[in-house]
């Protein structure tokens, strides 16, 4: 073969003295291909003489050396003039394309961010209209629940600001206790129970004994595969320092706050600016806190997954922390670094469980409901999650003819309500103590991978090189069906997991006994 | 010309690639075509389907100029872009029909080939070895490829393979040993095992003839 690095640099094979082993052919095609040096060339050819294997084979691999010799040939003249002719117009069709790239690159650059506030003041002029013909026949926004989570339509978002350069959009998804918010501007204080957005200088005050989790994304729209999720926690004041090209700076005064970012895109950034400490953040999930309110320079570091960038702004100096660890930073410097103490909670908590809260999930309602409420305790006419003390609970769905239907409930970690069907008048009761037995429950695990590998090979034909781990938590209902599927630790894209947990979602197991099962399914996808 | 300046005198023709300028799709062409072909061939061996790869290349080429950052050399990408593209059409032959029947272009007869009998044999050792390649996992078709019959350095293979040098060398190592033991079954070869017995260290070969 050639003067390759591979043989050159191996020694000969010692000089064997008869036959009692198979044919030494990369020797001898180091030999036949001329790389072993003088001496090198001498043992070999003593060794050839002696040993009965090696010869028999040595013409053979003499042969092969010469065909690797003959297949570095020069490839046969092809017609270029047809392949130039057939390129052209791929040519063609691309340098248009890279042409009307460069022209709104050169226009983008020219009009610079002038864009933004001409977009704002549009879009408040046309909301100030919109306002005029339709806010007389608006229904007035419900008052907040004291314990509840809404996903609000549009129309109820307050209207744009026109002062406003970019917007931080903020969508509770929880909340319990209160939170209360101001204005940078001094303006209506923001509803912490609705989507709204967020200029700089808005902040957020939470009461003893509040919890607060949100969304959070830079600008309209805010698509699922971007922003992250914080929960702040209580006696906590978070405000939105900076936004601008999609870097978000949150300020945290006091208390503590967990961030949850998902995978970012290209240049946008969280970073938590804790006293005097910014900790910056690319698909991870962290937790800062301010033990003392009154000194601004210990804070504690939590990273769950990922790693974060902690400087200390005043002198700049960097640390980074690399999950599972926590840490204390005392004027920057890290101090008492160790490994976290098992997992740290999300913002949606452990298992969903925010301090003996637990968030259920409306996903629809029933065929003609118009509301639904639960006994003694909130109701309203949206979907959504919403966070319910543990322990029994009744829904009640109102339906448009006045009839009601009434679903008892034990409220656990993670629990779906789905809509009752109009026949079932019995209500269903679920608890978390069942059984089912391994072998049954592998089997569907073994019959439903099929449905999974589908979602890793359509991503794969993006990504050649994606490998990825995904443990599944699931819970087998009463009847058998999912009733609850959640990514308890991944280290695969965004959109691999919404596409495994449908999926998940469709397996049918059988029935429990004694009550719902959790089981959890580590999932490990690689291309062969 | 070293490394910097061969990109230096690349990167205005990339440039104006990417400003939409169509000639320069043309020029690229005309100065990276026999690079291209020349890699493609020998990753494919003698085959019917080289100008259609060829041509299959070129056109992952203009629509991935847009991507080319220029952290690795033109040339580096260029022979990542053919390897793959090539071993991408040697997958899907793999599961289509073979035709006989398709006039395979050879080689020019650049090498010193006498009688049309060496010819034939010639011809059929490099297909010999090419149904050797045939049993070799990608990565190590590749390697050696690149190493072997392209005469690359390990380091520029390692680059355009997006694995450490090491790595280059381990498969490159498993490679030959796997195409050498491949061939010692292959009919076609030793076939003229009595003439080259002879030869043994005493007339034409060479290695023996230095003392």
């Amino acid at each position: 073969m050639t003067s390759g690095e591979v043989e050159s640099s191996r020694p000969p094979p010692p000089p064997a003295s008869d036959g009692g082993h198979g044919p030494k052919r990369l020797a001898l095609a180091a030999l036949a291909a001329n790389r072993l040096s003088r001496e090198g060339r001498r043992r070999m050819k003593q060794h050839i003489a002696r040993c009965d294997v090696c010869r028999a084979e040595w013409p053979r691999v003499k042969d092969a050396v010469r065909a690797v010799r003959e297949a570095r040939g020069e490839p046969p003249p092809l017609d270029w003039e047809r392949l130039e002719k057939t390129l052209s117009h791929v040519a063609l069709e691309e340098s248009r394309q890279l042409r009307t790239i460069r022209e709104r690159e050169r226009w983008q650059k020219r009009l610079g961010r002038a864009w933004i506030p001409v977009a704002v003041v549009l879009a408040a002029a046309a909301a100030y209209w919109l306002g005029l013909r339709a806010g007389r026949t608006t229904e007035p926004p419900q008052a907040p629940a004291p314990v509840a989570e809404r996903r609000q339509p549009d129309r109820e978002r307050p209207p744009a600001r026109p002062v406003e350069r970019a917007v931080l959009t903020v969508r509770s998804t929880a909340l319990v206790g209160r939170v209360s918010t101001r204005r940078a501007d001094g303006s209506a204080p923001i509803d912490a129970t609705l989507a709204s957005a967020w200029a700089e200088g808005d902040a957020a005050e939470l009461d003893a004994g509040a919890t607060w989790v949100a969304r959070l994304c830079a600008g309209e729209p805010c698509p699922a595969d971007r922003g992250g999720t914080i929960r702040v926690e209580e006696g906590s004041r978070l405000a939105l320092r900076s936004i601008r090209d999609g870097f978000v700076e949150l300020g945290l005064d006091r208390g503590a706050t967990t961030v949850e970012a998902v995978p970012l895109r290209e240049g946008e950034r969280f970073a938590l600016l804790a006293g005097n400490l910014a900790v910056r953040v690319r698909g991870t999930r962290f937790r800062v806190s301010i033990p003392d309110a009154n000194d601004r320079e210990t804070v504690d570091v939590a990273v769950a997954r990922g790693v974060v960038e902690i400087v200390h702004l005043p002198t700049g100096r960097r640390n980074v922390l690399e999950a599972p660890a926590q840490a204390r930073f005392v004027r920057g410097a890290m101090q008492d670094r160790r490994a976290l103490d098992g997992e740290l909670e999300g913002p949606h908590g452990s298992g969903a469980t925010l301090s003996g809260w637990v968030a259920v999930s409306l996903p629809s309602m029933p065929r003609g409901a118009r509301s639904w409420r639960f006994a003694d305790g909130p109701g309203g006419g949206a979907t959504g999650a919403l966070l319910l003390r543990e322990g029994p609970a009744t829904l009640e769905w109102t339906f448009a003819d006045g009839r009601i239907e009434r679903v008892a409930l034990n409220v656990v970690s993670g629990l779906t309500v789905e809509p009752p069907e109009a026949a079932v008048t019995a209500p269903r009761t679920t608890t978390a103590s069942g059984t089912l037995p391994r072998e049954a429950i592998s089997r569907v695990v073994s019959a439903g991978v099929p449905s999974v590998r589908r979602c890793y090979e359509h991503r794969l034909r993006r990504r050649p090189q994606l490998e990825a781990r995904v443990v599944v938590r699931l819970r087998i209902g009463v009847d058998g069906t999912v009733d609850d599927a959640r990514i308890t630790s991944s280290d695969s894209p965004p959109e691999l997991r919404d596409c495994v947990l449908p999926a998940v979602r469709a397996w049918r197991f059988p029935e429990p006994t004694g009550g719902p099962v959790t089981v959890q399914v580590p999932m490990t996808f690689a291309a062969r | 010309m070293n490394d910097e300046e061969a990109v230096a005198a690349i990167d205005p023709l990339v440039q104006r690639c990417l400003e939409g300028d169509e000639r320069a799709f043309r020029d690229l062409f005309v100065r990276h075509r026999h690079d291209v072909s020349r890699i493609v061939f020998r990753v494919m061996g003698p085959s019917a389907d080289l100008e259609d790869v060829v041509q299959e290349v070129f056109v992952h080429v203009y629509r991935s100029l847009r991507s080319f950052r220029g952290d690795a050399k033109l040339s580096t990408w260029l022979h990542r872009l053919a390897v793959n593209v090539t071993l991408m059409h040697l997958r899907r032959a793999r599961s289509r029909p073979r035709f006989a029947d398709v006039p395979v272009p050879e080689a020019p007869h650049d090498l010193d080939v006498g009688s049309p009998q060496r010819h034939a044999e010639r011809a059929e050792r490099v297909r010999a070895l090419y149904r050797a390649l045939e049993t070799l996992t990608e990565k190590k078709r590749t390697v050696f490829v690149l190493h072997d019959l392209e005469g690359l350095p390990a380091k520029e293979v390692a680059e355009i393979v997006g694995a450490p040098v090491l790595t280059v060398r381990t498969r490159l190592f498993y490679a030959r040993r796997e195409i050498l033991s491949a061939l010692a079954r292959e009919p076609s070869l030793g076939a003229v095992a009595e003439e080259l017995m002879a030869e043994l260290g005493i007339t034409d070969d060479k290695p023996g003839d230095q003392p």
